[in-house]
């Protein structure tokens, strides 16, 4: 017995050092895909799941392995770079909490991967955004399995470089590529925050390693581990769209469905979270920070769930629901270590049952051909078995008693009750708002009859974040003949896999994930007992009924002239998100830079001839150059008094200073 | 066995002009090519051998003032010399695949094609006076090699390209006779100094222990501080540089922005800094501001640049200035992050302008439209253009980034304000290179634009190496940092003026 403990025991070490090949693999898949180019395109796609299955099954071995030495392994494979007395080390850490990223990422991404063989078989460029996943998944695996601050920032970048070529993966269309541009530079405003925050630690820390940063903080004392705090916080806000860096995300939804499942809903915009899991300690010394922290989470819970109320495009609801969502887990993050181990338990849900429900609304839209609600809806008899996957996941994510989304849920209500009872009520009332915009979304698709078969101007209301998720959008506004296609097999098995896992993933992770993360967070977290509900349980299903309720009373009838309807203002599903930063900082900086612009192109072209004047430098040199060419007269005397001046001048200035 | 390795890295460029000049069409273009791939591989063989023997050169040349022929390679040249022996190769590569598809019509691209040979004459003069200077271990030296550069690259922008190009060149030749002018001042000055020891050395070794005056020091430096910035440039003397890019030749912007512009960065830390410490402290704060002008307002104007080759030296610009805000922050880790910095980002410069170059050859013109839909048209040029802006913004996992952390993060101990300014102007990047990217390739391409012959296995394949490059450095800056490292970038001399300046008090 004990023989066979040391054998998985260095099994183990051995395993998880090769920890840098589930990077590699990925990455080089990407390198081969990216640049064999039309070569490969007919098994580009095999080869690009397989860059995601390996890795996959890496890390099921690993998880096996550990499940009986559950000891923390870090490999160390160079320095990076040296920082004066800071060397930042390219090391690999697995341990309990990158372990289960690694296969949420890996688990999740080959879902996809496999889905997208389905979706994109009629676009040429699906060797491409194979290649894109591939990039994608190499900087996630990079970021989850970073120990330090430094490393993590090089996968940072490499997931939002990724989310922004696959934003605009569809570049032709000019949403898209402003949806991308948008994307990365609101990230990049984010990152500011993370370079700030390395900046910080190597100086006042002198470590950025996250074993040793919270202790080294404590010792610098002063306000450091605040700022550090604050800087961290605006790098999370960006990449996991919370307030008030929220609004790349209704715009990303012009990717492909597939890669909004995979990249935003359930593990790129759970890095922001991841961040602040590993920063736990940090916020620890900062309460006031950790309270910013938790206040944000709630903002975003409702803001998200307001966007999701209002969106009148099935991807932009489900991506304000993540929105939301994610909001939960930023409010657990703050809680502390308890909240934290329930913001992974929600986080793993909802990465489940939220791609789900975006693998989902991608097989709508490929069997009808686009995505607007005002055109959708009596899916049910037309798709009776997309029905059945989207409900798995509808009633995961309002909170059914059993179901996953219920215990994930649950934890962090409690625990936020804990905290203090008014944060309690927010996350109760998250679940109401939850059940009210998810029933709202499933009435309009599934019941009633379809809305495409009535006619009528469609231009008039086709407003401009029209999301058709075709490569060929014109066709999709001639919707009276809609043709219902079949959904390939490759896209129905990980429906159902994920369908499955939104079902019983709950269950199955309770109890044990919080004996499992116990070590990461220094903290045994408590756990429901499966059958006996407490008071608040019995509340949170009371509060998610009365939700379900009302947008049934609301949306039991829904007739195409409800679209009809002009948005009042202040239900505009972004809240103004836009306008601000249109009006506030778009605007102001385009009059900045063609105000630059316009400085520099009048200094091109004036010279002597055209003296208008603005390049100062140039025309002074004109000036000395016409008096330089009036002194040379040709006579030798003015040049030898000139001289003489001249070295004059230079002696007594050399004189002078020598002397001073 | 005794062979002068350093003079050859001079040498064999300078041969290679006199061989190409009779010769006309591809025995032209070869002599090009094989002198300048020999160059590359003697410089190679230089850094390497260098790790193990002593390469320095020295013989007495002017008696009377001490001045040497004395070369001498270390961290800092030997990283620069790789790079412009590099990127000379790569640009007349470019240039040997623009050949057949140019024709007699007088557009700025196509000059090129009026007695192309002496294009190649000039670039391996060009390359030699760079590699001199780069080499050069006594000041007299460095500032003849320094001036004679001047010369190939006035005729350079003068011979080919647009209508204006001869005003371009013009305003090229005052802008860099000032430098140069000023160096040579400098340069006078200095021997002054030194003859005032009564043995006269103008060996940098020598140079090095002369005691100067305080303000004999801070007057020198300023002379020095004004030639190197205008020649890198910095922002109030950089006009000269948009007028010579969309004026001459793409190829000759190339070889100036990434080739002989280096000398600027490379003479501040080497002669303004590393000969006047203390004056260099003095003035840090000054330069500082300078260099943050620098940073956002050539970044704004990138971001709001029209031509392709303006946008690629207004970001050259921008990035000077972090170079620049490297070398003044004046510590161990800023300098040899801006020392890194120049390497990195004058690859990735003439990576981007050698994009700009074919995508301008290509197409016909260097407008930077609005959804111009190039994408679907030049997909390899568009991802070559994308991963060039990727490494000039500084993306993580690219040379620039390690350069760029290097220079913010040893700032921010002692200038907390500047820095954040300067993290501020790292979202530049970002904006000018997205903007850039969307209007250029994004959008639909109209339906009657004819199709365009995308990069050439040729073009790809030079472009292609020199971001692996940055790529392969970036994955691995460790590499690179502990050979910069090595070389005297003025730490010493900064920290003793510091114990100096702190004694005094």
């Amino acid at each position: 017995m004990g023989m066979n403990m040391l054998l998985l025991e260095s099994g183990f070490t051995r395993w998880a050092g090769a920890s840098w090949l589930v990077i590699a693999l990925p990455l080089l898949v990407a390198a081969v895909l990216l640049s064999a180019g039309a070569l490969s395109d007919s098994w580009g796609h095999w080869l690009g799941v397989a860059g995601i299955a390996v890795p996959f099954c890496y890390s099921i071995l690993l998880f096996c392995l550990m499940l009986s030495a559950p000891e923390p392994f870090t490999s160390t494979l160079y320095t990076w770079l040296s920082l004066g007395t800071v060397k930042v080390g390219v090391s690999l850490l697995v341990d309990q909490l990158s372990i289960l990223f690694l296969l949420l990422v890996t688990g999740v991404g080959m879902l996809v991967a496999v889905y997208t063989v389905g979706y994109l078989a009629h676009d040429a460029g699906r060797r491409r955004c194979f290649g894109y996943i591939n990039l994608f998944i190499a900087a996630m695996l990079l970021l989850v399995l970073a120990d330090n601050y430094g490393l993590l920032f090089l996968g940072w970048e490499g997931v939002g470089l990724a989310s922004y070529l696959l934003i605009g993966f569809w570049q032709e269309r000019n949403a898209a590529a402003l949806a991308a541009k948008k994307a990365f530079l609101m990230n990049r405003v984010a990152d500011l925050g993370l370079l700030t925050a390395i900046a910080v630690l190597f100086t006042q820390a002198g470590t950025l390693r996250f074993s040793a940063v919270p202790a080294a903080l404590q010792e610098a004392g002063g306000p450091w581990a605040g700022i550090v705090g604050v800087a961290l916080l605006l790098a999370a806000c960006g990449k996991s769209a919370q307030v008030p860096l929220q609004s790349w995300l209704l715009d990303a939804m012009e990717g492909p469905t597939p890669v909004s499942a995979l990249i935003h809903a359930a593990t790129m915009v759970t890095a922001g979270v991841y961040l602040m899991l590993r920063s736990v300690p940090v916020y620890e010394l900062a309460p006031t920070v950790r309270v910013v922290v938790v206040l944000i989470g709630v903002l975003t819970l409702f803001l998200g769930a307001w966007i999701a109320m209002t969106e009148r495009n099935l991807k932009r609801v489900l991506a304000g629901s993540t929105m939301s969502q994610v909001g939960y887990l930023m409010l657990a993050a703050g809680l502390g270590p308890v909240g934290a181990v329930f913001a992974v338990f929600h986080l793993l849900t909802h990465g489940v049952f939220k791609a789900d429900l975006f693998l989902t609304a991608g097989a709508i839209t490929e069997a009808v051909g686009f995505n607007e609600l005002r055109k959708l809806g009596g899916l049910l008899k037309l798709l009776p078995w997309t029905f059945a996957a989207f409900t798995c996941g509808y009633l995961a994510i309002i909170g059914v008693p059993f179901l996953s989304g219920f215990y994930s849920k649950e934890h962090i209500i409690a625990a936020a009750w804990a905290d203090s009872p008014l944060l309690g009520v927010c996350a109760l009332l998250g679940v109401g708002l939850t059940a009210c915009y998810m029933t709202r979304l499933l009435l309009l698709l599934f019941a009633g009859k379809p809305r495409w078969q009535d006619t009528y101007d469609t231009d008039s209301t086709s407003d401009k974040h029209d999301t058709d998720d075709t490569a060929d959008t014109e066709d999709t506004n001639t919707a009276a003949d809609v043709e219902i296609r079949r959904t390939p097999a490759s896209m129905a098995f990980p429906l159902v896999v994920l369908s499955l896992l939104a079902l019983v993933g709950g269950l199955a992770l309770n109890g044990w994930l919080q004996s499992w993360l116990a070590p990461v967070f220094s903290v045994t977290a408590p756990a429901t007992n499966w059958l006996h509900f407490d008071w608040l349980s019995y509340t949170a299903i009371g509060v998610m009924l009365v939700g379900v309720l009302v947008a049934v009373v609301w949306y039991r009838k829904v007739t195409p002239a409800w679209f009809e309807e002009p948005v009042p203002a202040i239900a505009s599903p972004g809240l103004y998100a836009d306008i601000i930063m249109e009006r506030g900082i778009v605007a102001p900086s385009v009059r900045l830079t063609s105000g630059v612009t316009w400085l520099e192109q009048r200094g091109l072209d004036s010279d002597a001839a055209d003296a208008d004047g603005t390049d100062g430098l140039w025309l002074g040199l004109n000036g000395v150059s016409a008096l330089v060419l009036r002194l040379q007269n040709g006579s030798v005397r003015t040049y030898a008094l000139l001289c003489s001046i001249g070295v004059v001048v230079v002696l007594a200035l050399m004189l002078f200073w020598v002397w001073m | 066995m005794i062979v002068p390795w350093l003079t050859l890295v001079i040498a064999i460029p300078l041969f290679g002009a006199v061989v190409a000049l009779p010769l006309r069409g591809v025995h032209n273009r070869r002599v090009g090519l094989v002198t300048s791939g020999l160059t590359l591989a003697l410089a190679i063989a230089a850094v390497v051998l260098s790790r193990f023997y002593d390469l320095s050169e020295q013989v007495l040349w002017l008696r009377s003032v001490g001045a040497w022929y004395a070369l001498n390679i270390d961290g800092l040249s030997g990283s620069l010399l790789l790079v412009i022996t590099a990127l000379v190769v790569a640009v007349l590569l470019i240039r040997s695949g623009l050949e057949p598809t140019a024709t007699a019509t007088a557009t700025a691209t196509e000059r090129i094609n009026v007695r192309p040979e002496i294009f190649t004459v000039l670039v391996l003069c060009t390359e030699a006076c760079i590699s001199a200077a780069l080499l050069a271990a006594d000041l007299v030296l460095f500032c003849i090699a320094f001036e004679m550069a001047l010369l190939p690259c006035y005729a350079l922008v003068g011979c080919w390209g647009g209508a204006k190009r001869t005003l371009a060149a013009a305003r090229f030749l005052a802008f860099t006779l000032t430098s140069g002018f000023l160096l040579l001042a400098g340069v006078i000055g200095m021997l002054t100094a030194a003859s005032a020891t009564g043995r006269p050395s103008t060996l940098l070794s020598a140079l090095g222990t002369v005691a100067i005056p305080e303000g004999m020091g801070r007057l020198l430096f300023v002379l020095f501080f004004l030639a190197f910035a205008i020649k890198g440039p910095l922002v109030p003397f950089h006009s000269w540089l948009p007028l010579l890019a969309r004026e001459a030749h793409p190829l000759v912007t190339t070889v100036i922005v990434a080739v002989v512009d280096v000398l600027g960065g490379y003479g501040m830390i080497r002669f303004a800094v590393g000969l006047f410490p203390a004056a260099a402290a003095w003035a840090a704060p000054a330069v500082l501001v300078l260099a943050l002008i620098s940073i956002w307002y050539a970044g704004i104007a990138a971001a709001g640049s029209r031509h392709l080759l303006q946008f690629g030296v207004y970001t050259s610009i921008s990035h000077t200035g972090f170079i620049m805000f490297g070398i003044f922050a004046l510590t161990p880790e800023t300098l040899t992050g801006a020392a890194m910095y120049l390497s990195a980002h004058a690859v990735s410069v003439a990576a981007l302008l050698l994009v700009g170059t074919v995508i301008w050859v290509t197409t016909g013109t260097a407008h930077i439209g609005e959804f111009a839909g190039l994408g679907r048209r030049l997909p390899v040029l568009a991802g070559l253009f994308l991963i060039s802006g990727l490494a000039t913004l500084a993306l993580p996992g690219f040379l620039n980034f390690a350069a760029e952390l290097q220079v913010l993060v040893g700032a921010w101990e002692h200038h907390r304000v500047l820095t954040l300014l300067a993290i501020g102007g790292t979202l530049l990047g970002a904006v000018y290179v997205t903007l850039a990217y969307q209007r250029l390739f994004t959008g639909q391409p109209s339906p009657d634009a004819p199709p365009l012959k995308d990069a050439s296995l040729l073009q790809r394949g030079a472009i292609g190496v020199l971001l692996a490059a940055t790529l392969l450095f970036g994955c691995a800056p460790e590499l690179l940092r502990e050979y910069v490292a090595e070389a005297d970038l003025g730490t010493a001399a900064i920290a003793a003026a510091d114990a100096a300046d702190a004694g005094g008090k």
